[in-house]
Order: structure tokens, then C-alpha cells, then sequence
């Protein structure tokens, strides 16, 4: 009794070590940091980044998620990173159309929306190279962004990496030359490492390092789940994840409690339009949720959502790259040096252009699938090709005519199809399940007006078919000459979206002044990105050469340890002229 | 409503559906002759798939007569004929006394005649070579049979299956495998070949564990 008595009370007590409780350790987080070339841009330049991904479950995301957004909140530009082992490097391409002025760069994964308190967010500075007017900053400085820089920006945590430089002056086109020194800590032990070499804009405040990022977690955490939807986001740790729910037509909600009113199940179909007809589908919880991890084979393509059957709801699907939270400085710049440096960014840049001297991203690592459709059979039945008859002017005599099996029969306005020679059927009253370029589609109505001149081929599956836990009465798809199914308004609710595919791992050609035709200006800011650096040997010594550019300049080392330990070291050096 | 990272409520509902992602096949209703299988009995075993994935602690029986396999779907119990062209192998948890029986998916011509079509082989690896077994079934005759006082007419087919060894991306086909076959496939074992068969128990080979038991031997020399 005495021991029940103590169970009871074990189980009453609040923080103990239940299995919901999150002080158990069972709440997962992740983190992410991002390590950018630079914080200033010129429309047309390519922005380098490395993203290093923390986290605290045994199968991380697989994806993270990249948005540029204006100071409106605007995405003008959103990717998907492919994380491999906690890393993922690239560039972006800053179109030539954005205004002058800040933006906002936010990376997470799927899993970090869960909480929006631990999203990455950090600011940069585009200039429009046709643009230099600075009006826009002056404004900027007349209003006080009210940002409280000693609580939205961290102190510069233990920056655990030396970064020894041969001196700290130098002259134009002059070789550098630094050696990183890992302080305590192994040179075998670091993983990873990112090294930039850039001017800066605004040194006088520190920027968030690696480090600082991730012993900041406990702000994440602490912030509450503010879902809209109450969706809880998955991790994506080996697919893609499609998520939503299923909900009522605002409007048509009934009224009262009755036993029809009680929450339906729905299969949502996903398919994508090919020669192979494919299906992957899904069913609604109670609350009428849904979540779909993708076949890579869907990566890249416009996708069809839709209901098996006929229902008054609506689907409403989750965007990945829906940030709530307005954009919002996370730290002051001065504006007096961002505008005297976009003076002369601008002109920098626009000669930059006229020679082109630009290096080109390098394509490392790409990620296309090379997955197989999900196909519904993959037998071979019986093929019709109508252009082997003669012309028959739509789908009821092509059905009459030459396709073996089917019927079809007109009721009340409305046709049907079937299999008669089915003699067992596990789902009664329901027509074949019809493909029509691959997607499936809700009734023969739709495709009763395609003749011979609009269809390639029909295929017929005259049999019960099994697929992954659904029965169909028989397959029958038809492959249109000219994508018919771009023509189809579905009844049933369906929803066509276009699915993300991870861009390639990419850096630049490291510089080699032997390249430049020597009356050729060097108007280069980055004078060294190395997004992925593993260091071999005892030592990490770098050499690279400065531009004409004169200026501070910092090197910024940010990277992580085999054992997810993050390091981070930083420089500053001036180049200027004799 | 779950904590952020905590499992959600349809979590459990979710993984059973993926559990049987990319199983396609049909809904078999034919009568299921014991003799024409492989296996007679439902077998409990595992199923890999086309797309990597597996399914664990299925039933499944091959019918090695038509070279067609059986899965014992677990929600509606029915018997589903599944596709080749979806399934990449299975695997046997307890066949003919061995706790471990593995089945793949190979494309092999069935006779001289026809096309290479997708069959599935019994494959046991060895060191550096492995033995491919092609458990085909055929028609030998009708029976008499009395049930009751009343008599019928039954089928009896008889195994008999064609091994295949691949060594070094070769594959040796063995309509029947003995020393002779064995020999004329390997010349340069020749001598080690007919010493073993000389010196063992039966002085032939005919079993599946004599037949297995010689390329044990045979794999250390190769």
C-alpha cells in the first residue's frame, strides 16, 4: 500500500521524470546557423552560404529551407538545402531586379517551425548596381528602428579558434596569408570548417557567430508552438513531407450535433502527370490533418491533390516557406557607413560587370532523384492504340468499339464505367480507378469527350487491384496526345502544387591572380570562400590575394567538430594603398 | 494538441500506412493448389521491395509451377498475387529445416525459346561465389486417388530446379548439376571437383546440401 501510495504521488508530482515531460529530454530541437561570404550585396552577385544544422534527434532533417525576404516580408527568393551530415553549402543568385535596401535571410527546417523562436534570421544589405541613390537609408536613419542591439544581438562567445595573420596591414594585390589555429582543441577533431575573407560594411558591431548561436537555444525553446493551424510540423529526416488538412467550405458547416456531422476520414490521392500512372495517397485524421512523405520521384514536379471521393470540403496544404512573423531587424546598422559604402559599391560594381570578372559557382554535388515512380502496376495488360482503327469521335464508342472489358453506360445524364468480367469486387458501387496522363481522375464523365485523335494509347486492368493497402475494381488509363488533363476541372476537391527539389552544393574558383589579364581591375569583396575546408594535416594555413578594393576586411572562420562542437574565429585586416 | 517534437497523435496511423507503401499487386481468388508451391504452407517472412523498403513477418507463398508470389495482406486477409516488377526479393524466416532462406529477383531465360523474364531464385552467397536456385515446377502426370470409396484424377508435378553460379560476374547455368556439368563449367577445378565427389559420403550429386556442401569446398579455391 505504502508503495502505491509513493507511485501516486511520484506520478502527481510536477517535473518528474514522466515521458511527456519536457525536462525528461524528450522535446527534440534543432538548430541551424548560417555562415554567409559576406553581409553586402550588389544585384547579379552570387550569395555564398554554408549552413551547419544542430540537432538533437538521431536522424536529423534532411532538409532545411533558404527564403530572402524584403523588409515588406515578401520571399523573393526561397530554396531547399540538402543537409549531409549537419552541412550544406551553395550560392544563390541575386536577381538584377531587386530594389537597394535590406533583406532578411532565414533558414530552418521543417521541424524548427515548431518553434519560430529558433529560425536562423540574419540581415544583409542589397544594392541595385542602377541604383545609387541612398535616399532609401536616410529615411532608414531618420526612423528609429527601436532594435535594442544589446539584447537582439549576442556578445561574441568564446571565439575558441586563432586566426594569425603574417601582418595586419596590406597593400593592393598583395598575397595574405593566415593560419587558423584550433587553441585546445585537435586539428583532427574539427570536422568542417567555412572561411570567408570580406570587407565589411559596419565592423563595429560584433556579428553572431556559430558559437553564440548555438549556446543561444534556450530562447528557441522557450518559445511557445504558434502554429496557425495547430499542425505539428514533421521532421523530415529521410523524405519530404507534404502536409495540411482537409476542412469544410467556410459557409457550409452544419449546424447542430448529429451523427453525420462526426469527423470523416479522407483518402487524398497524390499523383503527378507522366506516362506511368502513379499514386501515392494518404488519409485524414480526426481533426482532418494529413501528412504525405513524398516519393523523391515527386521532387520537382507539379503535383495533383485530390479525394478519392466526392465530399463539400476543401484542401488546404501547408507552405513551407510561409514565415508569420514580420521581418524585423535583429540588430542596427550605421547607416552612415552602409550608405557611403553602397556610393561606392554601386560604381565598383557596375565596372565589375562591364569585365566580368565574376567567378562562376562550381557545381560540386547535385541532387536530382533517380527514384522510380510509384507505379499503380507495372505489368504489362492489354495496350489499345485508337490511331490503329478507325477514327471514332469520342471515349463511349472508343469503349464500345475497341477497348476489350470495359463498359459504360449512361444514367441520368451521367456515364459510368466498369469491369463486368470482375467477379469479385471489394470496394462495391465504385468505378474503376481511371488515369488520365498519369493522374487519376474522379469519373469517366471527364474523359467521355477524348476520341481517337486526342488519345495515344489505353491501357485496361481488368482485375482487382491491390495497391499499398487500397483495392481498386480494375485500372483503366488513357494517355493523351496533347496533356488533357491540363483540361480537366476536377468536382472532386483536388489541389495542383509544385514540390521542392534541393539545389546543387556550389563555391566559387578560388582566385589565382595569374587568371586576371593584369590592365584588368580587381574589384573583388570576397577575396576568399571556402564553404567546406576538412582539415588534414597538423596546421591550416590559407593564402589569398587582395583586391584593389581598399578597406577593412575580416576573416571569419565558423565550423564544427566530429562531435557537433561548434568553433569560430575572426580577424580584421586593411587593405590599402602605399 | 502535442508538444512541439513530441509524436503526434496520427504518428501511429502514419507509420502503418507506410509500412505497406509500394505493394502493388491483384487480388487473387484462384484456387491455391498445394502442389504446384514452393512452399505449401504460408511461410512467415519478409518482403523487400523495389523502392528499399521492407516489410517484416509477412505470409507469403511461391508458387514455383508458375513462378508467381503470394502475399497474405493482414487488414482484409486477402490473398494478393503480387508483382514481380515490385518487389525485389523475400525472404523466408524457416524453409526445409534452414532458418534463413532468402529469395531474389533475376531476369533468366526459362527456355531456349522465350524471352529473359523476371524470376525469383533462391540465392545463397558464399565466400566468392553464389549459387542461384530456380525452384521451377513442372507437370509430370495424372493420379489416381481414393478419398472415401470415391476416385479422382490428380496432377503431379515435380521439382526440378535449375542452378545457376555466378563467380566473378560470371553465371554458369546448371539444367543439371553434377560432376560432369560442374566439371565441364570450371576445367581448371576439374581435378579438385572429382576428388571431393570421390571422397564423399554418397560419391555424388543429387541433394541440395551435397550440391551446397561442394561449392563450400569449391569457394576456398577459387
Amino acid at each position: 500500500m505504502t508503495n502505491l501510495a509513493v507511485l501516486m504521488m511520484l506520478l502527481i508530482i510536477p517535473g518528474s521524470s514522466w515521458p511527456g515531460n519536457p525536462s525528461a529530454g524528450l522535446i527534440k530541437t534543432e538548430t541551424a546557423y548560417l555562415h554567409t561570404d559576406r553581409n553586402f550585396y550588389i544585384t547579379g552577385d552570387n550569395l555564398y552560404y554554408k549552413l551547419y544544422l544542430k540537432s538533437d534527434c538521431p536522424d536529423s532533417s534532411r532538409f532545411a529551407y533558404f527564403i530572402i525576404r524584403d523588409e515588406k516580408s515578401e520571399i523573393i527568393s526561397h530554396s531547399r538545402l540538402e543537409v549531409i551530415d549537419g552541412v550544406s553549402y551553395g550560392s544563390i543568385k541575386l536577381a538584377d531586379t531587386l530594389k537597394t535596401g535590406f533583406y532578411q535571410i532565414v533558414c530552418f527546417t521543417n521541424f524548427m517551425r515548431n518553434r519560430p523562436g529558433t529560425i536562423f534570421r540574419k540581415e544583409i544589405i542589397i544594392a541595385n548596381r542602377f541604383d545609387d541613390d541612398v535616399s532609401y537609408f536616410l529615411e532608414k536613419d531618420r526612423q528609429s528602428s527601436g532594435v535594442n542591439i544589446s539584447s537582439k544581438v549576442s556578445k561574441p562567445g568564446s571565439l575558441n579558434l586563432k586566426i594569425l595573420t603574417d601582418k595586419s596591414i596590406y597593400e593592393r594585390r598583395e598575397e595574405i596569408a593566415f593560419t587558423v589555429e584550433p587553441g585546445e582543441l585537435p586539428v583532427n577533431e574539427i570536422s568542417s570548417l567555412s572561411i570567408s575573407v570580406s570587407q565589411v560594411i559596419d565592423y563595429s558591431l560584433p556579428v553572431l557567430s556559430i558559437t553564440d548561436s548555438f549556446s543561444n537555444d534556450t530562447e528557441g525553446q522557450s518559445q511557445t508552438n504558434s502554429n496557425g493551424p495547430g499542425i505539428t510540423y514533421e521532421m523530415e529526416s529521410g523524405a519530404s513531407v507534404i502536409e495540411g488538412t482537409v476542412s469544410e467550405i467556410p459557409g457550409t458547416a452544419k449546424t447542430g450535433i448529429s451523427f453525420s456531422s462526426l469527423p470523416e476520414s479522407h483518402t487524398i490521392f497524390l499523383s503527378a502527370v507522366d506516362t506511368v500512372p502513379n499514386l501515392q495517397y494518404t488519409t485524414t485524421d480526426s481533426s482532418g490533418k494529413f501528412c504525405i512523405y513524398l516519393n523523391p520521384w515527386y521532387e520537382g514536379k507539379e503535383i495533383y491533390l485530390k479525394l478519392r471521393s466526392k465530399a463539400n470540403v476543401q484542401i488546404n496544404l501547408d507552405s513551407k516557406y510561409a514565415i508569420q512573423e514580420p521581418f524585423q531587424l535583429t540588430r542596427d546598422f550605421n547607416t552612415h557607413y552602409v550608405r557611403e559604402f553602397i556610393k561606392r559599391a554601386v560604381k565598383t560594381g557596375q565596372v565589375a560587370r562591364y569585365y566580368g570578372s565574376e567567378a562562376k559557382p562550381d557545381t560540386i554535388e547535385t541532387f536530382y532523384s533517380n527514384h522510380l515512380p510509384p507505379a499503380v502496376y507495372s505489368k504489362t495488360y492489354a495496350v489499345i492504340y485508337p490511331s490503329d482503327y478507325i477514327e471514332l469521335n469520342d471515349f463511349l464508342e472508343l469503349s464500345r468499339e475497341i477497348i476489350p472489358g470495359l463498359r459504360i453506360r449512361k444514367n441520368n445524364g451521367s456515364y459510368s464505367a466498369s469491369f463486368p468480367s470482375l467477379q469479385y469486387e471489394i470496394v462495391s458501387d465504385e468505378e474503376p480507378l481511371i488515369f488520365l496522363d498519369g493522374v487519376p481522375v474522379d469519373n469517366v464523365d471527364q474523359i467521355i469527350e477524348l476520341g481517337s485523335k486526342d488519345i495515344g494509347y489505353i491501357e485496361t486492368v481488368p482485375n482487382v487491384r491491390y495497391f499499398n493497402g487500397l483495392y481498386f475494381n480494375g485500372i483503366l488509363n488513357v494517355a493523351s496526345k496533347k496533356d488533357a488533363i491540363k483540361n480537366i476541372s476536377f468536382s472532386q476537391p483536388f489541389r495542383q502544387t509544385q514540390t521542392d527539389e534541393s539545389i546543387s552544393f556550389t563555391k566559387p574558383k578560388h582566385f589565382n591572380p595569374a587568371d586576371l589579364p593584369s590592365h584588368y581591375p580587381d574589384l573583388r569583396y570576397v577575396l576568399f570562400w571556402e564553404p567546406e575546408f576538412k582539415p588534414h594535416g597538423s596546421k591550416m594555413d590559407f593564402t589569398v590575394w587582395s583586391s584593389d578594393i581598399q578597406g577593412d576586411y575580416v576573416i571569419n572562420v565558423q565550423g564544427i567538430t566530429r562531435s557537433g562542437l561548434p568553433v569560430a574565429g575572426s580577424a580584421t585586416i586593411i587593405v590599402k594603398a602605399k | 494538441m502535442p508538444l512541439p517534437g513530441q509524436v503526434s497523435q496520427n504518428e501511429f496511423a502514419r507509420v502503418q500506412q507506410v509500412r505497406y507503401q509500394n505493394v502493388a499487386g491483384e487480388l487473387y481468388t484462384g484456387d491455391l493448389q498445394p502442389d504446384t508451391y514452393v512452399n505449401p504452407d504460408w511461410i512467415e517472412g519478409d518482403l523487400l521491395l523495389e523502392t528499399g523498403d521492407k516489410i517484416s513477418n509477412v505470409f507469403l507463398r511461391y508458387n514455383g509451377l508458375t513462378d508467381e508470389l503470394f502475399w497474405r495482406e493482414p487488414v482484409l486477409n486477402n490473398v494478393i498475387k503480387l508483382d514481380k516488377e515490385s518487389v525485389r526479393g523475400f525472404h523466408f524466416n524457416y524453409f526445409r529445416g534452414d532458418s534463413s532462406v532468402s529469395f531474389t529477383r533475376m531476369k533468366i531465360r526459362k527456355d531456349f525459346v522465350s524471352d529473359s523474364t523476371l524470376c525469383f531464385l533462391q540465392e545463397i552467397d558464399f565466400n566468392k561465389i553464389k549459387l542461384f536456385i530456380y525452384h521451377t515446377k513442372f507437370f509430370l502426370r495424372k493420379e489416381n486417388y481414393s478419398v472415401n470409396g470415391k476416385i479422382s484424377i490428380r496432377d503431379i508435378y515435380i521439382e526440378q530446379p535449375v542452378y545457376f553460379i555466378r563467380h566473378d560476374s560470371r553465371l554458369s547455368v546448371f539444367k543439371k548439376f553434377n560432376g560432369h556439368t560442374l566439371c565441364k563449367a570450371y576445367p581448371d577445378k576439374s581435378d579438385l571437383i572429382r576428388r571431393y565427389i570421390r571422397n564423399s559420403a554418397s560419391g555424388r550429386l543429387k541433394t541440395h546440401n551435397e550440391i551446397i556442401s561442394i561449392l563450400q569446398y569449391l569457394d576456398d579455391w577459387f
